[in-house]
């Protein structure tokens, strides 16, 4: 039971922080994409979303943008999973030097990183002198500047964000747990699937929902290791602010808003849920 | 708070993070428009005096160090202020100007001259008295007044040459035609359209096919093989991607100098054309209102010296427009700069290149997007 003046307390807490991210994040959201939808003569209009899907260049970038993101989450998801598994078993000195080494792409220059790629995919770059090398290829591959060099470049990024979520999910479901679903006839597929999956979800939504879209409003490395052959929505509001069309610029940026917070709310809503 | 009420909140934060890239400030490694190369966000710096006067720059933010030494400095040691700055590129800046409006405290601004054009039409900028400014005289005619209603005053020249591997393109280049080369398919570079020298690019190959400046029609014929030929665009990567074998010839804007020629490769820098080439001012412009005139002034003789622009040439980053610059071989070879250099410059009429740039992105991406 809570009394009346713990709930005061709690919410004099919570209210400085609430009120900041209200005033500074979601009004000035608000106001952006209700903006969006108003025409010159301040007339309720959904013109400009419309041309931009009705457009086929614009429409396949922004479906490039997504095909990239879903990519990249489920890639993190099938490597990130069994290492975050793995990591979680370990004695709590080993996994906090584990976290440690998952952590280092996040703690260096996402610039110097992705050049980093530039070198190692390039055409005379190490993998296509090894793959030269080895004879299995004749000339080099074209790894640059192709759409899965950008899904590489943001996989290497973002893993890190999927594998310390589960990690965090995954230390929590006690091992007693996956003996019990053992000792009631689980075999060891079962009681992973119906056990450790489903105690895990929220590990696993909150990493996809943050690679997915991290992923999506990524600049540098589309940018770098795509170039402008592989446009996604955030090159293409770049190329609309150099010319400071800031209508498209919202618009690009609302539909990217929009497709995120759609994506994180079908991951909860299709969640594993726990028998 | 009811958990519900948590989960919204948190989804809303999630989903804010792509809207976030509709701020001006661009998020890291853009692609620079021409002389603007890889920066960090905006932002002010902090050192305030109440008994110096302050002035307030808004630069690119570029070869900090550079900027530092050879103009801050000095003018900081010789007028007592205190230097404040606001960096960014052209199109954050002027739209972060626009936006504050005349709450700005922005008093001096450096542009491209392709910008400042916009910044002009927008009301931004307030005239500057010639009669001040103490080394007009010694300026290039192209320097002087650049935008030609009086705004700005050029310090800095900019261009957009060729450089290329001479153990690689043989024959050399001698032409913007050598672009559409078959033999050096897959081993060449293009701007990006929506950057200054982007679009001087369906120029050059207007004037490379018998036409003349303004036949657009006609350099758009060959911009699709030139697209074609082409590895990748490039910015500043251009320096990895020549270091690294995958490019043997391109054209790159003047800025990048400093870098290219430490590459350790037989490089003809600085190769001109025989249509010549494409070149720009960066120029310097007093915001309007500014309570800092005199300083403003100050700032715009300093940069306009002779003393303080061959110092900022030796260091490879950036040509002079002043006339008395003198630079030994070994540096001047490598910049704008020289005689012959400065006749092959072909100034383009970004006022009329400005208003079609929605247009021909538009067609660039055609030819582009894969």
């Amino acid at each position: 039971m809570r009394y009346p003046h713990q709930n005061r307390i709690l919410t004099t807490l919570i209210l400085p922080a609430f009120l900041f991210m209200v005033v500074f994040l979601v009004l000035p959201l608000l106001y952006t994409v209700a903006d969006s939808f108003l025409d010159d003569d301040g007339r309720i209009s959904i013109i400009s979303y419309l041309d931009f899907f009705l457009d086929s260049k614009s429409a396949n970038i922004y479906w490039r943008t997504m095909r990239i993101a879903i990519k990249v989450t489920l890639l993190a998801v099938i490597t990130g999973y069994p290492a975050a598994w793995v990591i979680s078993r370990m004695t709590p000195r080993w996994r906090s030097i584990m976290m440690m080494i998952f952590m280092i792409p996040l703690m260096t220059n996402p610039v110097a990183r992705t050049y980093a790629w530039l070198i190692i995919l390039g055409r005379s770059g190490p993998l296509n002198r090894l793959l030269l090398w080895s004879g299995l290829l004749d000339e080099p591959l074209r790894l640059m500047y192709t759409e899965n060099a950008v899904v590489i470049g943001l996989f290497q990024i973002l893993l890190p964000l999927m594998v310390l979520n589960l990690i965090s999910a995954l230390e929590n479901i006690s091992n007693d747990v996956i003996e019990a679903a053992r000792c009631l006839g689980a075999n060891g597929i079962e009681a992973f699937v119906r056990v450790v999956v489903p105690l895990s979800a929220d590990g696993l939504v909150t990493g996809g929902s943050l690679v997915f879209t991290v992923c999506i409003a990524s600049y540098t490395t589309p940018h770098i290791l795509g170039g402008p052959k592989v446009l996604v929505l955030p090159t293409l509001m770049r190329q609309l602010t150099t010319i400071m069309n800031w209508d498209g610029t919202i618009v690009v940026g609302v539909i990217l808003t929009l497709s995120a917070l759609f994506v994180n709310l079908l991951l909860r809503l299709v969640r594993p849920k726990t028998d | 708070m009811s958990k519900k009420i948590v989960v919204l909140i948190s989804v809303l934060i999630i989903a804010a993070l792509p809207l976030a890239a509709c701020q001006p400030s661009p998020p890291q490694a853009e692609e620079p428009a021409a002389e603007e190369p890889v920066e960090e966000e905006s932002e002010v710096e902090e050192p305030v005096s109440e008994e110096t006067a302050i002035l307030t720059v808004s630069q690119w933010g570029y070869n900090s160090d550079v900027f530092e030494e050879v103009f801050a400095a000095p003018f900081m040691e010789m007028y007592n202020v205190e230097l404040v700055y606001e960096t960014g590129n052209n199109a954050d800046r002027l739209s972060k100007l626009e936006s504050v409006g005349e709450a700005t405290e922005v008093d001096v601004i450096h542009l491209s001259g392709n910008y400042a054009l916009q910044a002009i039409g927008l009301g931004l900028l307030q005239k500057i008295d010639m009669s001040r400014l103490e080394h007009l005289d010694e300026l290039y005619d192209w320097a002087k007044n650049p935008d030609g209603e009086g705004y700005c005053v050029s310090n800095i020249v900019v261009s957009y040459p060729i450089v290329y591997r001479t153990d690689k393109v043989d024959p050399p280049p001698t032409s913007w035609k050598d672009f559409l080369r078959e033999d050096l398919k897959d081993r060449i570079t293009m701007d990006d359209m929506p950057s200054t020298f982007g679009p001087s690019q369906v120029i050059m190959m207007s004037l490379a096919h018998g036409g003349e400046v303004d036949d657009y029609e006609l350099g758009w014929e060959y911009m699709e093989t030139w697209v074609d030929n082409m590895y990748t665009v490039a910015g500043y990567e251009l320096t990895s991607l020549i270091q690294e074998g995958d490019i043997w010839m391109a054209a790159y804007g003047s800025y990048m100098t400093s870098a290219l020629s430490e590459i350790d490769l037989p490089l003809e820098l600085a190769f001109i054309p025989a249509e010549g080439v494409p070149g720009n001012t960066n120029v310097l412009c007093m915001v309007a209102g500014t309570d800092q005139e005199d300083l403003v002034y100050a700032w715009m003789n300093h940069l306009t010296s002779a003393e303080t622009q061959t110092a900022l040439a030796m260091t490879l980053t950036d040509a002079p427009t002043n006339k008395l610059v003198t630079l030994p071989d070994e540096i001047g070879s490598k910049l704008t700069y020289g005689d012959e250099y400065i006749d092959s410059l072909i100034f383009l009429d970004f006022a009329e290149l400005n208003s079609l740039m929605p247009d021909w992105i538009d067609r660039w991406n055609d030819l582009v997007i894969e």
